[in-house]
């Protein structure tokens, strides 16, 4: 493993789609060299740079011959899984982002619901939900009332 | 570097695209910067024709998009930046976790959980490493 391990590094082991089938492959089932080789259809050495590569990523591990998923690279592979929903759901997203982009009378509080009509995962609505984007603030803005103004319109 | 625009990217495009350290940091840049119309290229070390490429990638892996002269996060991008956050807090604290994994291994579950919870602080990798747990669920419903 390098001294200090960074995300490019980690984006660049991954970026190969035999190399992220890989990895995929081994979070969901550990599994050996033999198997693995089977299922892929890659020479020796490429197979071996790339299992290389995802191991100096502290994404594998070898134990007893066979390869596992690191507690490491199970972040990683829960991380990639959200991305993985979104990219299924990418005609959803692209509505809400043109809806977003048109100015024609939609608040934030009609984004907020779109968001919740259009998609499923929890995460990914809160996600898109939240404010904490800079950009995001200088659009017209929905504003949440503050807990004074949430007393004053209770009484 | 470019792909059919009607057809979603692939993962691993995605990830090729902010692989590069500069295009990361671009990325970065525009999620985190409230007027990015002026992103400081000298400040980057990146010549106009550098910024211009790793520009369109980022559109091109459908990360980002301008409007009004100013580029922004797509849902996608806001998504993958996300992700991009946990896992940089994950590196930071990367011997935490490995230090869990290795002594979990002769610990039972509780302790392991037990271990998690007081050692990472970022409830997102909290989380995933207790999701990671075995029997995790057996353990919540035996609560």
């Amino acid at each position: 493993m390098k001294e200090k391990l960074l995300v490019t590094d980690v984006f660049k082991a991954l970026s190969d789609e035999s190399s992220l089938s890989l990895f995929n492959t081994i979070c969901t089932s550990c599994t050996d060299s033999e198997k693995l080789m089977a299922r892929f259809d890659l020479s020796k050495r490429q197979y071996y740079d790339r299992m290389n590569d995802l191991r100096n990523s502290c994404l594998i591990k070898r134990q007893k011959g066979k390869y596992e998923t690191t507690s490491f690279g199970h972040i990683i592979f829960n991380t990639l899984k959200m991305v993985e929903k979104a990219t299924e759901s990418h005609w959803k997203l692209h509505a809400i982002d043109m809806m977003n982009l048109s100015a024609n009378g939609y608040s934030q509080g009609d984004y907020v619901k779109i968001i919740d009509i259009l998609l499923d995962d929890i995460e990914i609505k809160e996600i898109l939900r939240r404010k904490a984007f800079p950009a995001d603030v200088s659009k017209e803005t929905y504003s949440y009332p503050k807990p004074r103004q949430l007393v004053q319109q209770i009484h | 570097m470019h792909r059919a625009s009607n057809s979603p990217p692939s993962i691993s495009f995605i990830l090729k695209t902010i692989s590069d350290d500069k295009a990361l940091t671009l990325f970065n840049n525009i999620a985190l910067t409230k007027n990015n119309s002026h992103i400081p290229l000298k400040e980057m070390n990146l010549r106009t024709k550098q910024y211009n490429l790793r520009i369109s990638g980022l559109i091109s892996a459908g990360l980002i998009k301008k409007k009004q002269g100013q580029y922004y996060l797509t849902p996608l991008g806001k998504i993958v930046y996300n992700s991009n956050t946990v896992i940089e807090k994950a590196l930071s604290c990367y011997w935490k976790i490995k230090a869990i994994e290795t002594a979990g291994t002769g610990l039972a579950i509780e302790d392991r959980q037990l271990l998690i919870e007081s050692l990472i602080d970022n409830h997102q990798v909290r989380d995933i490493l207790l999701m990671s747990l075995p029997n995790t669920q057996a353990l919540e419903m035996g609560r």
